[in-house]
């Protein structure tokens, strides 16, 4: 037993899992639309079993995460409204973070941080159109793939990280499995969503000598449509066979990449 | 002499600047051979030879083996009194970036956020508080580790291995410090905490050290 709680694969697979899956029904008794911050509740759990709690003060990019998505679920979890000034409130928590993970490089690489900031915006705009099932669904891709390039960019409890997003994003699948049990999402609890994911990447892109180009890939996958309504007229039906090669080409390609870059 | 400097400095109001300024230079010349001459010059600044010193730690990999690794790159000083060896001091830099355990790939993991995370914190570095000396040769030094910028204090017991003129050239002549240490620190203190318990927690360091006076 002793063993099996060490072991990285239950940190990384089972805890964030079970976790989602336990507390998406919890949140949506309060309601419905702050249910999706089982996501990055189902992250923050794993996290800790991967890397410990982090140490007051919180000196490193490893220490502060958990403690910026454990503020974003608090503030989530209170902030239930879908108010503008929601939003406003949660895009400037969103900047805030990426700062704070940031701020060692703000001199050296400010551009990193304007294309990971860009990227958390353009996500939250992209991702307040999805349904619950599919934006767990592009966090679990991602998330996988993001492990796999981070692994291969050296960063073990990156990737692990990486692989604890995608357990607990297929627990939300599982609970909104055959159908979506709920459609909108208060816009801090999303945010949260997306800055979970958002501020990897960045720890990824600044600290990790990760292949850029790789986790560049990596992050197009969120924009893949889910379905493309051309072959329809052929198949006669909705087909997604276009959307899987895409999404295959992505994938394939920042894995092949990473690899590449893993060789230098 | 000196006394004529002040009482000029500070209360003579000479009418010919020429005077004012030669009583100036006096002033700071006799400061200088005040400081030369105080019992702090005793103490002499010793410089780290990076070809004959190495920087070792060992660390318990899931209990089969003990890994052994290096840092390639490092600097400091050592200021040392031989009338007053607890007045010595000294300061080590380490790049981080330099740790070799001989497979690039582990070296690239350990530079990584998950231990050393060399991007954010570049520089290890030790700075003594006290010398104590413990017999002879040993000295028990207490000083501050800085590790992914945290600071704690560590004890460590040091060899004095030998301190004489360096026999051979280019440095022939040269009076230089040869020094041993080992100690222990506990890498969860510092906030490294990945793979704990698989990789132990205990790193245990090695300093072989050797070092040539200062010239000028």
């Amino acid at each position: 037993m002793f063993q099996l709680v060490y072991s990285p694969e239950f940190q990384c697979t089972v805890v964030p899992w079970v976790f989602a899956v336990a507390i998406a029904p919890l949140l949506a008794i309060k309601t419905e639309k702050i249910a999706i911050l089982a996501i990055p509740a189902g992250f923050l759990a794993g996290s800790l079993a991967v890397n410990g709690l982090p140490e007051f003060p919180f000196v490193s990019s490893v220490e502060r995460i958990p403690i910026a998505i454990a503020i974003g679920i608090a503030l989530g979890f209170g902030n239930r409204t879908t108010s503008t000034w929601s939003s406003i409130i949660a895009v400037a928590w969103l900047l805030a973070v990426i700062g704070w993970i940031g701020w060692s490089r703000i001199n050296s690489d400010p551009w990193t941080l304007l294309l990971v900031s860009g990227f958390a915006l353009t996500f939250f705009q992209y991702a307040k159109k999805l349904t619950p099932r599919e934006l767990a669904g592009r966090i679990f891709l991602i998330g996988g793939t993001l492990g796999a390039v981070t692994f291969m960019g050296g960063s073990a409890s990156i990737s692990q990280s990486a692989i604890v997003i995608a357990s607990a994003s297929l627990g939300v699948i599982i609970y909104n499995y055959p159908r979506n049990r709920w459609i909108r999402n208060a816009p801090f609890s999303l945010m949260c969503v997306v800055g979970t994911i958002v501020l990897l990447f960045e720890r990824a892109s600044l600290y990790t000598e990760s292949s850029q180009w790789a986790l560049t890939i990596t992050a197009a996958i969120t924009f893949v449509p889910s379905s493309f309504s051309g072959p329809k007229k052929i198949f006669r039906q909705r087909v997604r066979i276009p959307t899987l090669f895409l999404l295959a080409a992505l994938i394939g390609s920042a894995l092949l990449l990473a690899y590449q870059a893993s060789l230098r | 002499m000196l006394l004529k400097t002040l009482r000029m400095l500070f209360f003579y109001r000479s009418t010919k600047p020429n005077e004012h300024r030669k009583s100036c230079l006096t002033f700071g010349f006799l400061s200088l051979l005040l400081i030369l001459f105080s019992n702090n010059v005793r103490a002499e600044t010793y410089e780290i030879d990076p070809l004959h010193s190495s920087i070792h730690f060992d660390i318990d990999h899931l209990g089969y083996s003990n890994l052994v690794g290096r840092f390639n790159d490092f600097s400091g000083n050592i200021y040392f009194d031989t009338d007053n060896p607890s007045k010595a001091s000294a300061r080590l830099e380490i790049n981080s970036a330099s740790v070799d355990t001989g497979y690039p790939k582990r070296d690239r993991h350990l530079r990584s956020p998950d231990f050393l995370n060399c991007s954010e914190f570049p520089k290890i570095v030790f700075e003594t508080n006290s010398v104590e000396l413990a017999n002879e040769s040993d000295y028990k030094i207490e000083g501050d580790l800085i590790l992914l910028g945290r600071a704690k204090s560590i004890l460590l017991n040091i060899s004095l291995n030998k301190h004489m003129p360096y026999p051979m050239p280019p440095k022939k002549g040269i009076p230089t410090l040869g020094l041993s240490a080992t100690f222990n620190i506990d890498r969860t203190l510092f906030g490294m905490k990945y793979g704990i318990p698989n990789i132990g927690a205990k790193v245990q360091v090695r300093l072989e050290i050797e070092a040539h006076k200062k010239t000028r």
